[in-house]
């Protein structure tokens, strides 16, 4: 029985000394792959979220096409952080907490409501030289956009214009123009308008889900905030705020939007291609591949318009950036590549024909007549509208807690698009809980 | 030979510690130190980066004082008794109907096809959901003439989690509930019956009362998952973040995510203490109601 045992003790001593050896050697055996790729080629990381790895993927492809000198030096590997910028957020976060700058992706990829938390991590290399050489070059919306306090933070992988897509064939058939609507009321009375003819037809979906981009869009244009430069809440107070609750309910109680239809829905879907939902407000992110994914045979009948002048200025959530990681041994690289990618003429148009037509950063490109030109599922006016837009860009006074003042703000829209609460009580109850559970927006 | 058993015991002693220390080991490291990490968070203001600031009870009293962690506890309890009542019930039923009405190679069939939606990725299950609860193209709502917005409208919102997390875990009730009708001995019922006992009263004195571990181990391990509840109403929703759940629809958890996802990690971490102790106060008084004499 004793030997038994010992026999049994001596086999798991082993199996374990076996399982660590294993654990050990897979690692030294990465160490040394890593090592021989390095003496080949510089691999660089760059962090997507899932929706974007397979443009980014195929866009780097198109980079490396365009300046072939990186190809035998570089090697792109996206990797993705998740299912968004949130959780991107959320691993830079715990890889600053373990002090694991290094570690970090070289490149990484957020949404502007990220930008002053990076900005506080001090992860972020500083690219002011960049725009200091090249600001002449590129259209000044995008680079207020690129820019936080006193710091240059990255580049556009995409900028969240305020654009308006609308059927053409419905629109031209109820006789109405969207570049006519000059205020909110004009945007409903063009509703109106078309639904004399196509009576069960929507210009946008808005539920009591409501939707954090839909709302800080909106916050863009009318110069909101949820608290003030010291990082007080305000947002019960702010004329802002308590306009865009109201912007909100107006055009639900119009009837001109759908209250059932939710974004990315089933019946989004449906109601997008059946003409349902005949225009979509928010849509500066959908129109250059998502419009033409999810409505293939409504080639032609899209046009893209600007907001109502009144609320024309201003992004959807600012744009998509690409940072460098500071502490990366390739940060220098990143850096020249990533101006090439956004900042060169050959780039942009190697982007531009590209699959997902990435709209050019450069004056030289809006002046172009090369990028004002049709395409297989937009006439001519999406680039002419495209630029106007970029002119008109501005971005909401993120702070680095914004992700929870968005989760806070939406849903007290939600209570009071439902009638649970009147508008005093829900601004007053987002106000208390942002008091809460953030105190002050900047700490 | 008192020598030989010492070492013996000593002997015996060092094989367990050798068996259980690697586990121990492991438990220490991935549980019992994050569980006391995330407790001493708790009183502190932390963003996972720069200096982290003690608050004290701070966390708890604001937690505590806000309107909405309220309902979204009040959510999460909705979503626990509306399904833990109808499935220990018609899982009950089912499972008797096919231990005792029909034969033992029907069990082999109605096992895996009560248990396929466990089985089903929660992700997958629900986006199923959100077709079939939809508006316009909805099957209910287009069998039913209607266009009820299930999923927009926040009267409706959690009737679709409700029946998702019922269709899920029904299974379980079932498969659980079956195997205890086995430890049910047929003496017992066979007695029973010659005492007169009609098929109600064979439940009532004999199978529940012996089932009674079992029901126990059922309905405790369920509300310590279910008090948990996340995923279900996040996707049906058609939310895959926290960002824009509506507080109609919230489950407590979210608490714990839309803190995690905005760097306030001792908040998050408070709020997870408060859901230890509602899992801790519910556990302790079912072990109470299940160990008293003659409980169910």
């Amino acid at each position: 029985m004793r030997k038994a045992r010992r026999i049994t003790a001596v086999l798991l001593g082993m199996a374990m000394v076996a399982g660590l050896t294993a654990c050990a050697g897979s690692d030294e055996k990465k160490d040394s792959s890593a090592k021989s790729n390095t003496d080949e080629k510089v691999t660089i990381k760059l962090m997507e979220w899932d929706s974007g790895v397979d443009n980014a993927k195929t866009e780097w492809e198109v980079f490396l096409d365009t300046f072939p000198e990186y190809k035998d030096k570089v090697e792109i590997e996206v990797i993705t952080g998740g299912s968004g910028p949130i959780d991107i957020m959320e691993t830079m976060r715990k890889m600053a907490a373990s002090g694991e700058q290094e570690e970090m992706p070289d490149i990484i990829t957020c949404n502007w409501a990220q930008v002053p938390e990076y900005y506080d991590m001090g992860i972020i290399r500083d690219v002011t030289d960049v725009y200091d050489e090249h600001g002449d070059e590129i259209l000044p919306g995008v680079m207020s956009l690129m820019k936080y306090k006193d710091q240059y933070m990255g580049f556009p992988a995409e900028v969240k214009t305020k654009i308006w897509a609308y059927r053409k064939d419905m629109f031209e058939k109820a006789g109405v123009d969207p570049n006519e609507c000059k205020t909110v009321d004009d945007l409903i009375a063009a509703g109106k308008k078309v639904q004399e003819v196509y009576p069960e037809s929507y210009i946008e979906n808005y539920t009591e889900v409501a939707q954090g981009y839909d709302l800080y869009a909106y916050f863009t244009g009318n110069g909101a905030r949820l608290a003030d430069e010291e990082g007080n809440y305000i947002c019960s107070s702010d004329p802002g705020v308590r306009d865009a609750f109201e912007f909100y309910e107006k055009m639900r109680e119009s009837g001109v939007v759908s209250t059932t239809i939710q974004d990315f829905s089933e019946d989004w879907y449906a109601a997008l291609n059946d003409g349902t939902l005949c225009s979509q407000v928010l849509a500066g992110w959908f129109t250059s591949n998502h419009l033409p994914n999810v409505c293939p045979d409504l080639a032609g009948k899209w046009g893209l318009a600007l907001w109502p002048e009144d609320i024309a200025k201003g992004s959807e959530s600012g744009a998509k950036l690409m940072m460098v990681n500071d502490a990366s041994p390739n940060a220098d690289l990143c850096v020249e590549m990533l101006t090439k990618f956004c900042y060169t003429e050959e780039s942009a148009s190697a982007l531009f024909h590209s699959s997902r037509g990435i709209i050019p950063y450069l004056k030289s490109c809006a002046e172009s007549e090369e990028f004002l030109v049709a395409n297989d599922y937009y006439d001519v006016d999406r680039m002419e509208t495209e630029f106007k837009a970029m002119d008109l860009l501005s971005v909401y006074p993120y702070t680095p807690n914004s992700s929870l003042e968005e989760t806070i703000i939406v849903r007290y829209l939600g209570e009071y698009l439902s009638g649970t609460m009147d508008l005093d009580t829900a601004l007053k109850s987002a106000e208390d809980e942002m008091k809460a559970q953030i105190g002050n927006a900047y700490e | 030979m008192k020598n030989t058993k010492k070492k013996n015991k000593s002997g015996s002693r060092g094989f367990i510690l050798f068996l259980l220390g690697p586990f121990c080991v492991l438990h220490l490291i991935f549980t019992i130190f994050p569980a006391v990490y995330s407790f001493v968070l708790s009183f502190f203001k932390y963003r996972g980066y720069g200096e982290a600031k003690f608050i004290g009870l701070e966390n708890y009293k604001n937690l505590l004082g806000m309107s909405s962690t309220w309902r979204q506890m009040g959510n999460t309890m909705i979503y626990y008794f509306s399904h833990l009542i109808p499935c220990l019930i018609i899982g009950f039923i089912l499972a008797y109907a096919v231990y005792n009405m029909l034969g033992k190679r029907s069990q082999r069939f109605y096992k895996p096809i009560f248990y396929l939606p466990q089985l089903c990725a929660t992700v997958a299950a629900s986006m199923v959901f959100g077709v079939i609860f939809g508006t316009n193209i909805g099957v209910i709502n287009q069998l039913l003439g209607t266009k009820i917005p299930f999923l927009t409208n926040l009267n409706y919102i959690k009737i679709p989690v409700i029946v998702l997390i019922i269709w899920r875990t029904m299974g379980w009730y079932f498969l659980i509930l079956l195997s205890g009708m086995s430890t049910v001995s047929t003496d017992l019922l066979e007695a029973a019956k010659l005492d007169g006992a009609n098929r109600i009263k064979q439940i009532r004195y004999v199978v529940l009362p012996v089932m009674k571990p079992i029901i126990s181990f059922l309905i405790i391990t369920e509300t310590m998952s279910s008090i948990k509840i996340y995923t279900e109403p996040a996707l049906v929703t058609n939310n895959v973040t926290a960002t824009s759940m509506p507080i109609a629809a919230a489950p407590f958890v979210n608490v714990i995510v839309s803190n995690l996802d905005g760097g306030q990690f001792g908040m998050a971490s408070a709020a997870g203490w408060i859901l230890f102790g509602v899992i801790l106060i519910f556990t302790l008084i079912y072990m109470a109601v299940f160990n008293e004499k003659g409980g169910i």
